[in-house]
């Protein structure tokens, strides 16, 4: 027996030793570096076009081999990884949250000098991702992609009804006015699930509120004000588009439709299919629309999203960091320098992976017409537009992590979609929870108590120019939402 | 010690160092440690390798006392005691499925002509099924198909078949079975086509009834409801009496007795009645009270004889008035429901629906699970000759069941108990982060993915690890309870 257990553990060790061999590191000559990200099959090409740029930017002065790491990209694994001293080189994050979160653990290199020094500073991308990519004046990241979502429109499900496509600017009222139409016509009485016609997949509410005037966090990011009339109006609003009216599916609907193939999952399938007749996505939904119709592409047009006076959308970008327990750190920021060059943003363009870094690229003709896809002329100029003129970014407190906001609001929203809160009780809960857990924050990190007590008394002054009709200094707002609201609104100096 | 020893001894020693080793490194060190960490500050946003100026902090029973304070914990505990309701049946469901499994099938003898009569059944049904709106599907041909080939099995290959088929669950891997019946409680998936058509006809026919024919259900469940009540307290009663219980024993299960009575006050749907069932317990609590008082019992007990036994019975007494109460309260409103059309449920995304999907699918996976096995090697234990005592005697089947097989399987129900509880308290981790991801708004989030959502979504691994060793408490109480009072049932 124990010469059996000797051979069983002897087998072992040769195996893994052999097992190692095979790892990409152990065979290669020179330094292998690991690039954490979703499994997003453009990614292939950006690596081939990063080796090639490489070899001939720096000829053989700087020689390593970039490998893209796709089962390693969830937060949690990123960051425990981080901390244990084991993760990838490169760290890719899907905007500010997760880069704010993985930032306060200390995983991410600041990476200001470097950036100035070798060109990929924040002057090289759009200037309203600042506080995606840098926390107090320090920079942490580059963009990979950079979004402004908006509503793709299958042209084809319009035309199918007899109806013309929505304008590409509309009004609350407009949307549910066409919404009803179409699922009144689309839809028969004995429909199955798997058949049913909605107007658009999803719906932010956050974007619908900000178009009413009203963000969930105060000018200074201080406190969640989710208790007020217009956030309630909204939940209320989604709530009957979805449970009433049968615009929205709602998580019965997406279940129904069994399909989940190919990048994105299901609802780019369903949109194809004219399960959806519109897409509520980024530019990178092409990644996997260019594939539809025996890869004809499909009749598009892009809208944006229906604002109830004051249209919007949001700006974020999935981006790249360095991470600081990595052994090349040094040969990482080659990459990072990879990622403002004209080569890389050509191959966004091209592949249609969202939006490219530098918003310079996107003027061109490649950008806005591209030769293979006359069927998406328009389109791109859309979201380019978007990007420049409606974006705002998310607003991120300084005082409490976004990934903890991001799921008290989902359980509020839950609650009240369940029917277990009203949608006042449910907008209260996610203030008060959002409020205490601004306060857990702030006493485990008392460095941040002057700035917010400076804030709060900054708060109380804006609310008395407010009460008082005053204009407010500009230096005062911290939102960047409501900087750019009372800018068109004139209500700041 | 001789060198033949010594030597024997480190053979020993390297055959079990390597689970010695697992075991020191991915269980008792790790169970000390976070044990610690309970006690700690520890935010992985402050302490990692990164920050080394911030050191962890003692702060005492900080963790816990916010623990207390939590009102997702409180909420998340309900869920994971709500899918323990599950338990009993998951063990009921164990024990018939080792009890048929326990006879032999092979050849055309009496219980396969047995069990081709219960194909046949099987067949009706399905013809009914069909019938009432159920087509000829691939679920049906699929239904059939896979019954008749475990017949054929069983009568070829015996019990083995059928025993390797009740286990495939335990072995198949979670995932897998977790998203096998994400697609069976697809809105278009076989359970809802199977539906659709059975409740589009009672639609039909419940619309042309009068609601107050209809509801006549909800009173005939309501009546049952109290008679089971009325009996438990009459059996309470003669066990006292007859001395099979001591005082003490009464106590904790006449309570349990008594909270469906209480549910029915909060959700009845009739005014005039809600209170009645609450009235009538107390009634007979206090009647019982002054029996105890006035009269005797006719033989000495011993204090807290037949505890465990009473608090078994009362669970499942229980639970069935908490059925009961389910049927009445759905027929009651059922000619409401049906005005529309009655539509499946949402399963997985619907709040109500969630847990008893989740519920359903692990009976489906319990009872063909380990505990099954137990009870065979149990029942392969009870001594032959007292059931062939029992067949002089005469006895039915239920008197050989209830007077001989239950008895003898005490030790291994107490175990199985023991080990599903412990199991209950600490599951629904797989479940949640594979089927739910914890909602629809939190139904399905149990302690075990809390702690997991806790730990890596915030990063504080101190009140990560409290609600851990909240947990261990809390499974270490109800363990001690079981012993206390399931040892004396099993002894008993």
């Amino acid at each position: 027996m124990k010469y059996i257990f000797l051979g069983a553990l002897l087998i072992l060790v040769i195996a893994s030793i052999f097992t190692k061999s095979l790892q990409p590191d152990a065979k290669s000559k020179v330094p292998v570096l690991y690039w954490s990200t979703d499994p997003n099959p453009a990614r292939t090409t950006q690596i081939e076009v990063f080796q090639e740029w490489l070899k001939t930017t720096y000829s053989n002065e700087v020689n390593f081999v970039m490998k893209v790491d796709t089962v390693n990209s969830d937060n949690s694994k990123v960051v425990i990884q981080g901390v244990s001293g084991v993760g990838s080189d490169i760290i890719g994050h899907c905007g500010g949250p997760n880069m704010r979160f993985r930032q306060a653990v200390g995983i991410l290199e600041p990476i200001t000098q470097m950036a100035e020094k070798m060109g990929f500073g924040l002057d090289k991308t759009f200037k309203v991702l600042t506080p995606d990519l840098s926390i107090d004046g320090e920079q942490y990241a580059f963009p990979l992609n950079v979004t402004a979502p908006q509503l793709w429109v299958n042209v084809d499900v319009f035309k199918k009804l007899g109806m013309d496509a929505p304008p590409s600017r509309w009004s609350i009222e407009e949307f549910e006015k066409i919404g009803k139409k179409l699922v009144e016509k689309a839809n028969t009485a004995n429909v199955t699930p798997d058949k049913r016609v909605f107007l658009v997949s999803n719906l932010s509410p956050s974007i619908l509120t900000r178009s009413k005037g009203v963000d969930e966090f105060n000018e200074t990011l201080t406190a969640c004000q989710a208790d007020n009339p217009t956030y309630i109006e909204v939940l209320e609003l989604i709530y009957k588009w979805t449970e009433i009216d049968r615009i929205l599916p709602n998580e019965s609907d997406r279940q129904a439709f069994s399909t989940e193939a190919g990048y994105g999952g299901q609802t780019y399938q369903m949109f194809s299919t004219g399960n959806y007749a519109m897409l509520s996505s980024g530019r990178y939904a092409l990644i996997q629309l260019r594939e539809f119709n025996d890869g004809k592409g499909m009749n598009l047009k892009v809208v944006e999203f229906p604002n109830g006076g004051f249209p919007n959308t949001t700006i974020g970008t999935r981006a790249a960091a360095v991470y600081k327990g990595g052994k090349n750190r040094d040969l990482a920021y080659y990459f990072m320098q990879y990622l403002a060059s004209p080569e890389y943003n050509a191959t966004i363009i091209a592949d249609a992976d969202a939006l490219p870094p530098n918003p310079e690229a996107m003027k061109t003709e490649k950008f806005l017409r591209p030769k293979d896809h006359p069927n998406e002329w328009g389109c791109h100029e859309a979201f380019a537009n978007a990007a420049n003129n409606i974006a705002i970014p998310s607003a991120f407190s300084p005082f409490v992590l976004d990934n903890t906001v991001n799921l008290e609001r989902t359980r509020a929203e839950g609650e009240f979609k369940a029917k277990r809160a009203t949608s006042k009780e449910a907008a209260e809960k996610m203030q008060r929870r959002i409020n205490s857990e601004i306060q857990i924050f702030l006493k485990e990190n008392p460095q941040l108590m002057p700035e917010y007590e400076k804030r709060l008394e900054i708060q109380e002054k804006i609310n008395q120019y407010k009460k008082d009709g005053k204009k407010i200094p500009t230096e005062w707002i911290y939102n960047p939402f409501y900087k750019k609201y009372y800018q068109e609104k004139g209500i700041i100096e | 010690m001789n060198s033949k020893k010594t030597k024997q001894l480190f053979t020993g020693i390297g055959f079990i160092s390597p689970n010695i080793c697992g075991f020191l490194v991915f269980t008792l060190v790790p169970l000390v440690f976070s044990m610690i960490l309970a006690f700690t500050n520890w935010d992985l946003k402050l302490h990692n390798m990164f920050k080394p100026e911030n050191t962890i902090q003692f702060v005492g029973f900080a963790n816990f006392v916010r623990l207390f304070k939590d009102e997702y914990f409180l909420m998340y505990f309900g869920n994971t005691l709500f899918f323990m309701m599950g338990i009993p049946f998951g063990i009921a469901g164990s024990l018939g499925a080792a009890m048929l499994l326990n006879n032999n099938f092979r050849g055309l003898n009496n219980r396969v002509w047995k069990m081709l009569i219960v194909s046949a059944i099987l067949a009706a049904s399905l013809a009914v099924l069909m019938a009432v709106g159920l087509k000829a599907t691939a679920l049906t041909i699929l239904i059939t198909t896979v019954g008749g080939l475990m017949l054929i099995g069983g009568a070829v290959g015996g019990s083995t078949v059928y025993r390797t088929l009740f286990f495939l669950p335990c072995f198949t891997s979670g995932v897998a079975i977790f998203l096998l019946w994400k697609k069976m409680y697809s809105p278009v998936g076989p359970i809802n086509i199977a539906l659709a058509e059975p409740l589009n006809n009672l639609s039909k026919t419940v619309n042309g009834i009068e609601p107050s024919t209809v509801q006549i259900g909800f009173w005939l469940l309501f009546a049952l409801m109290l008679l089971i009540l009325a009996w438990r307290f009459k059996v309470i009663n003669h066990k006292w009496r007859d001395a099979e219980i001591d005082s003490m024993s009464v106590i904790l299960p006449t309570l349990f007795t008594c909270i469906p009575a209480y549910f029915f006050s909060k959700v009845s749907p009739v005014e005039s009645v809600k209170w009645v069932p609450l009235t009538i317990a107390v009634v007979l609590l206090i009647a019982c009270i002054i029996n105890w008082i006035i009269k005797k019992q006719d033989f000495d007990s011993t204090p807290w004889k037949g505890h465990g036994g009473m608090i078994v019975g009362a669970l499942v007494f229980m639970v069935a008035q908490f059925i009961c109460i389910g049927l009445a309260l759905v027929i009651y409103n059922l000619p409401e429901m049906a005005t529309n059309g009655l539509e499946a449920p949402q399963w997985l995304a619907d709040y109500y629906w969630a847990k008893p999907a989740i519920m359903i699918m692990s009976l489906w996976a319990g009872i063909g699970s380990n505990n099954m096995l137990l009870y065979l090697a149990g029942l392969s234990n009870v001594p032959p000759e007292l059931y062939e005592a029992a067949d002089i005697d005469g006895a039915s089947g239920f008197q050989r069941f209830s007077s001989i097989t239950w008895p003898q399987l005490a030790p291994v129900t107490f175990f199985i108990f023991i080990m599903s509880i412990m199991g209950g308290l600490q599951g629904g981790f797989a479940t949640a982060r594979t089927m739910t991801q914890g909602g629809p708004a939190g139904s399905t989030t149990t302690l075990s993915y809390y702690i997991y959502t806790e730990g890596f979504n915030t990063g504080r691994l101190g009140y990560a690890s409290a609600i851990g060793w909240g947990l261990f408490a809390l499974v270490f109480s109800i363990t001690i309870f079981n012993w206390k009072f399931g040892s004396k049932y099993v002894n008993d």
